[in-house]
């Protein structure tokens, strides 16, 4: 279902109504919503394999090329790392976090 | 691999300065900035846990406001009233506190304090017009022993009946 609606050629970026920082270790995302940034009750983290993902969502690489890189860097199979990816980037896009850059 | 986005409550520490980053990039958005209070120094108006919403004022800040500023020494982020202000120069100090924090320049505040929320309701917070006269008196400590002493004797009291 996921991989139907995502195109891997797309390149995606963070969206400008979110504020990301990496805060003792882990990736914190904060929306803007209704132009309150919300410590309280809108806070969203990502693990280790998100911010790996995150970090490459620079909009210049392309999903493919981001899968590819991780394929590259990390001992796990392609299809779980495809999986990843594109459920991150899905989710992301759910929540208006990512913004498509082309 | 498996990745996930969780939305959660997380604590940051006041001395972060990724908590003071994240303030800062909000604003920079143009947006409001809303987080949980730690500490009694404000109290009445603020207290431990209360959820502060912080608006950055493109025009500087007035007397009586209550105001979110990085504390120059130890690059803490402390939420207290302006009691005095010369040019760019601000005299801050906590409400419930007798120590002044020192004259702290325009450019170490991050905004004012535009919403206080106690158990999910507006908190009265001295935000209002009250807030010069609150200075005021914060200036000359008389905030401070209008609570603190009457505070003292009671648990005073309490302690001779053994509660």
């Amino acid at each position: 279902m996921t991989e139907a609606i995502i195109n891997t050629s797309a390149i995606y970026l963070p969206s400008e109504k979110i504020v990301a920082r990496e805060i003792e270790g882990e990736l914190i995302i904060v929306p803007l919503v209704s132009g309150v940034g919300d410590m309280e009750d809108e806070l969203f983290t990502l693990n280790d394999t998100g911010k790996e993902i995150w970090k490459r969502l620079d909009g210049k690489k392309s999903l493919k090329t981001i899968i590819d890189e991780l394929v590259a860097e990390f001992e796990a199979p392609k299809e779980e790392i495809e999986k990843d990816v594109l459920g991150l980037t899905e989710e992301l896009l759910k929540r208006q976090m990512l913004t498509i850059a082309s | 691999m498996s990745t996930a986005l969780t939305q959660e409550k997380k604590e940051i520490s006041l001395y972060s300065p990724q908590l003071i980053g994240l303030m800062q990039a909000v604003h920079e958005k143009g947006g409001l900035f809303r987080f949980k209070a730690k500490g009694g120094s404000m109290s009445p108006f603020i207290k431990d846990e209360d959820v502060l919403t912080i608006a950055k004022s493109s025009d500087g800040y007035n007397i009586g406001e209550v105001v979110a500023f990085v504390r120059p020494c130890r690059q803490k982020l402390v939420v207290h009233r302006i009691i005095a202000k010369k040019n760019d120069q601000y005299l801050i100090k906590g409400d419930n506190t007798m120590e002044r924090d020192g004259k702290i320049p325009l450019q170490n505040i991050l905004g004012k304090v535009a919403r206080v929320e106690r158990n999910g309701k507006d908190a009265f917070a001295g935000i209002g017009p009250e807030c010069h006269f609150i200075a005021w008196l914060s200036c000359y400590n008389l905030f401070f022993m209008l609570f603190f002493f009457p505070r003292q004797f009671l648990n005073l009291i309490r302690r001779i009946k053994g509660e």
